[in-house]
């Protein structure tokens, strides 16, 4: 059911109800992160649902099995604490899966009735040991990850783990000079795109919470107990050892890359999302300075092919009014590119509350000479009001973005997490000059489709 | 030796002859694949039409509950922040209810729940809707919903029902019964399941009044209280209903199932009986098996022997297994996440030499796969990609475009197996 809006818009601003919120909880965020580390399994300290209906997400986005599991609170966990829970199931979890490392994160339900999850670790330690040997339970990493939703949304829940992990493990050591990528809640096919930038550059790297083979796996059986690929926790105890750290998201990583730098002398960078010409063009420039590596040609001519794509189609995306929602640094990155396509951005939305969001897309704004909208912490009614307003030609946004163009009668250019109502957007990437291209291609394909007649093409 | 010993945990919950255990807390860390209350309660109400459900609690209870069998509803949310949690966000509730109406005016009922930080910190959402009521314009149902309140979304199921009976129903009196009408509770119009039973039972002159609550609305729900008969579909999330509105309004209920051939004629059979209709149900019956009856033909010779294995939601498993079955299929195995014993009774009528597993859990499913190398799996979306890992094909529930129910139905059915495991790609692994 589409929503109506028949009554003039209250702001969020200015009202209390949420309406169709476009954010989802802190622990979807660390799990994203903790599914990215081999043989790794996310421990969820909370109700089934907090699990189930997360896990939902992640089979409707990447179309592949997750193991993530549960401690099952039910009415006596809620009341007396959830120690016996997480205790009994770390022990299962173990026992049947033999992770290297288990992430506990907490739920809302865990943090109110204020479980001191690190002392009953330590008690689930104790157990292994008494029930398997010592060396088995220290073979198992058990990382405590704080993540209650009602204080901050999946963006901040991936940055509490990405520093959570970074502080339990890394280690100074001798310096290996590799560069260290946080990818944030990005998609295989970007993680790929990062690397494959990397490799041109002859940079030794190492992607941390790399989901780019876990959750993007092969049908070969027998199916292997946990998929290939992911970081090995060694890597994440490396990092204290490298020459920088490079959050792609600044608001999904920028914490951990700060803490490497302020404990160990790792150089951080942060951001920006490697999207569209420009930023794509000061994050290989970040890096070639930093290594002081030439721009390889490869890269030059990538980049050519980029600049050939929006000369082609400039006639169809010129001055046609777009509107974004998503996570806070997808959102700028997009923007950004959007207005160097020619494009009118007129609505641009997070969900996510961050202090810099707001002068950051108005800085672009400034740059392009565009009057749009600028919403934080705000919901998909308010979104779907302004965009309808400014008779938008096209919304870029995950799949929660259906219902609002739906109201508009516009197209919807999928990004972000969770898209699961079309298959395969998380094989390709957005980022780098590759992945502009094809999201390119995907904004013109989808305009054309949506307003041009077949019959009046003849380029 | 270890993880025999784990596997004793759940020896009573996997059996080969009798029922399982059932009903049981979840064991931590196994990786069930059960859901929360809240999950249960939202899968009833949903698709009330013309609704509104505002969602007392961080802004993600909202965001995962607005998808709903495949359907994107509106959804609202108090959003409670920290501040919230610490202090209480009564006054956030009472004032999001007052704009919610006022934004919404030409909904008629809102659903009030409360989730598991909202319960634990004492919200008292039903003092608050007294308190806004006088300001409202809409009947407002408070459903306390704390994920944590039950073992599975079974229990959210009758949460949802009594919200139903309790809020809804009760104000309604029967004001005279109207002629060969019904009302079908438990059934949720996925891919236009409840149109195609509609029809059906219109041939045979019985008009259906309210679907609970896949095609309802509360003109609909006031009508229903006068019709002569319930046809209860799901268990889980019916029964409540069906026994309120037997309570309240002496409106009979029977079982009834519209998957597969032999459900349908037995169910239709059942209904005319009750309406002095059986000569016309005898009719329609014939008239609309000869439609698929040399279309099936095909399909059913294909499929006959292949081996599988179901699993599904609670009363599903009685009475669509019956319909795989009459498709040919072999069935090994047959196991729900929160079946109560009854449901398992009535699959172990329907399959004797099965093993029925109760609560399943990722390793189990995988055991499973690996011990019975079945020729089709039959489950939810989240065993779906777990077996094609193992490349065994997968039928998914519910299903994704046309409707499994009554005569055409079954056919779909078939087609949508048929399509599973002959597509060529399991022959090129």
């Amino acid at each position: 059911m589409a929503t109506k809006l028949a009554n003039p818009l209250i702001s969020k601003a200015n009202r209390h109800v949420t309406i169709n919120p476009p954010k989802m909880c802190q622990p979807i965020g660390a799990m994203y992160a903790t599914l990215g580390i081999d043989k790794a399994v996310p421990l969820v300290q909370g109700s089934q649902g907090c699990c189930t209906y997360v896990r939902y997400q992640f089979n409707r986005h990447f179309k592949e099995p997750v193991n993530i599991a549960v401690t099952s609170f039910h009415e006596d966990a809620a009341v007396f604490g959830g120690r016996r829970n997480l205790i009994e199931g770390i022990r299962n979890l173990v026992l049947r899966y033999s992770p290297t490392v288990i992430g506990v994160i907490t739920t809302c339900s865990s943090e109110t009735i204020g479980d001191d999850i690190e002392a009953f670790i330590k008690e689930a330690y104790k157990k292994l040991s008494e029930e398997l040997s010592s060396e088995a339970a220290n073979s198992v990493y058990i990382v405590p990850i704080h993540t209650p939703s009602y204080a901050g949304t999946h963006v901040k829940g991936y940055d509490t783990a990405t520093i959570s992990y970074v502080k339990y493990f890394a280690k100074k050591k001798e310096e290996n000079g590799k560069a260290y990528i946080i990818p944030g809640m990005i998609n295989p096919g970007d993680i790929e795109e990062i690397k494959h930038i990397l490799d041109l550059m002859k940079i030794d790297y190492s992607v941390l919470f790399d989901i780019s083979k876990t959750l993007n796996s092969p049908l070969m059986p027998p199916k292997p107990l946990y998929p290939e690929g992911g970081t090995p926790y060694s890597e994440l105890e490396d990092s204290a050892n490298g020459k920088v750290a490079v959050a792609l998201c600044p608001h999904a990583g920028g914490s951990a890359a700060k803490y490497l730098e302020s404990e160990f002398g790792v150089k951080s960078m942060l951001g920006p999302f490697p999207v569209g010409v420009a930023n794509t063009d000061r994050f290989i420039e970040n890096l070639s300075q930093v290594y002081e590596v030439e721009i390889p040609y490869e890269l030059k001519v990538e980049r050519g092919l980029l600049l050939d794509a929006m000369a082609d189609t400039c006639q169809y995306t010129m001055m046609k009014k777009a509107a974004v929602f998503g996570d806070p640094d997808i959102v700028i990155g997009v923007t950004r590119f959007l207005c160097e396509l020619g494009m009118d951005v007129k609505v641009v939305e997070t969900a996510t509350p961050s202090p810099t969001f707001t002068d950051e897309i108005k800085a672009i704004f400034d740059e392009y000479n565009i009057e749009g909208e600028i919403l934080v912490d705000s919901d998909l009614y308010e979104f779907e009001y302004l965009a309808k307003e400014a008779g938008v030609d096209v919304v870029l946004g995950n799949s929660k973005g259906v219902e609002v163009t739906k109201s508009i009668k516009c197209p919807l250019v999928r990004i972000g997490f969770p898209v699961y109502d079309r298959v395969g957007y998380f094989r390709y990437g957005i980022t780098g000059y590759k992945g502009s291209i094809w999201l390119l291609d995907l904004i013109v394909n989808t305009i054309l489709d949506y307003s041009y007649p077949h019959d009046k093409l003849h380029q | 030796m270890k993880l025999q010993n784990l596997l004793q945990q759940r020896d009573k919950h996997i059996t080969k002859h009798g029922v399982p255990e059932c009903q049981r807390p979840t064991i931590p860390g196994i990786m069930s694949q059960r859901a929360c209350t809240f999950y249960g309660a939202r899968w009833v109400l949903a698709p009330i039409k013309n609704s509104l459900h505002l969602v007392h609690a961080p802004a993600d209870c909202a965001f995962y509950g607005q998808n709903v069998r495949k359907k994107n509803y509106m959804i609202l949310s108090t959003d409670l922040v920290e501040k919230d949690i610490i202090f209480g966000a009564a006054k956030k509730l009472e004032e999001s209810i007052v704009e919610a109406d006022k934004i919404f005016d030409s909904y008629d009922l809102v659903f009030v729940y409360a989730t598991c930080t909202a319960s634990q910190i004492g919200e008292d959402i039903e003092w608050s809707i007294k308190r806004v009521k006088d300001r409202v314009n809409k009947i407002l149902i408070p459903v306390v919903v704390p994920g944590f309140s039950g073992y599975s979304q079974a229990d959210g199921h009758h949460i949802a029902q009594r919200a139903i009976a309790n809020y809804i129903l009760k104000n309604f009196k029967k004001t005279g019964e109207i002629e060969n009408s019904v009302n079908i509770i438990g059934e949720y119009n996925v891919a236009g399941e409840s149109q195609a039973i509609k029809r059906l039972l219109e041939k045979i002159g019985i008009n259906v009044i309210c679907t609970y609550t896949g095609d309802c609305c509360l003109s609909q729900m006031e009508k229903s209280v006068n019709a002569r008969l319930n046809l209860l579909l799901c268990r889980s999330s019916g029964l409540l209903l069906a026994q309120f509105m037997k309570e309240r309004f002496s409106i009979p209920y029977m079982e009834v199932s519209f998957y597969g051939i032999e459900n349908t004629i037995t169910s239709l059979k059942k209904i005319a009986k009750f309406f002095g209709k059986e000569k016309a149900a005898e009719i329609v019956a014939d008239e609309e098996f000869s439609k698929i009856k040399h279309k099936i033909q095909f399909f059913k010779s294909k499929l006959q022997g292949k081996k599988a294995i179901v699993l599904l939601g609670a009363s599903r498993i009685g009475f669509m297994t019956n319909a795989f079955k009459e498709a040919g299929l072999e069935i090994l195995v047959c196991g729900s996440q929160f079946g109560c014993s009854n449901d398992y009774e009535i699959a172990r009528c329907i399959l004797p030499d099965s093993i029925l597993v109760d609560d399943f859990n990722c390793a189990e499913v995988e055991e499973i796969i690996l011990r019975f190398s079945p020729d089709l799996f039959i489950g939810g979306t989240r065993e779906w990609y777990l077996s094609h890992k193992f490349g065994v094909p997968f039928l998914v529930l519910p299903q994704e475009t046309k409707p499994y129910a009554c005569f055409e139905g079954f056919l779909h059915l078939l087609i949508d197996v048929y399509k599973e495991v002959f597509a060529p790609v399991w022959r090129l692994i």
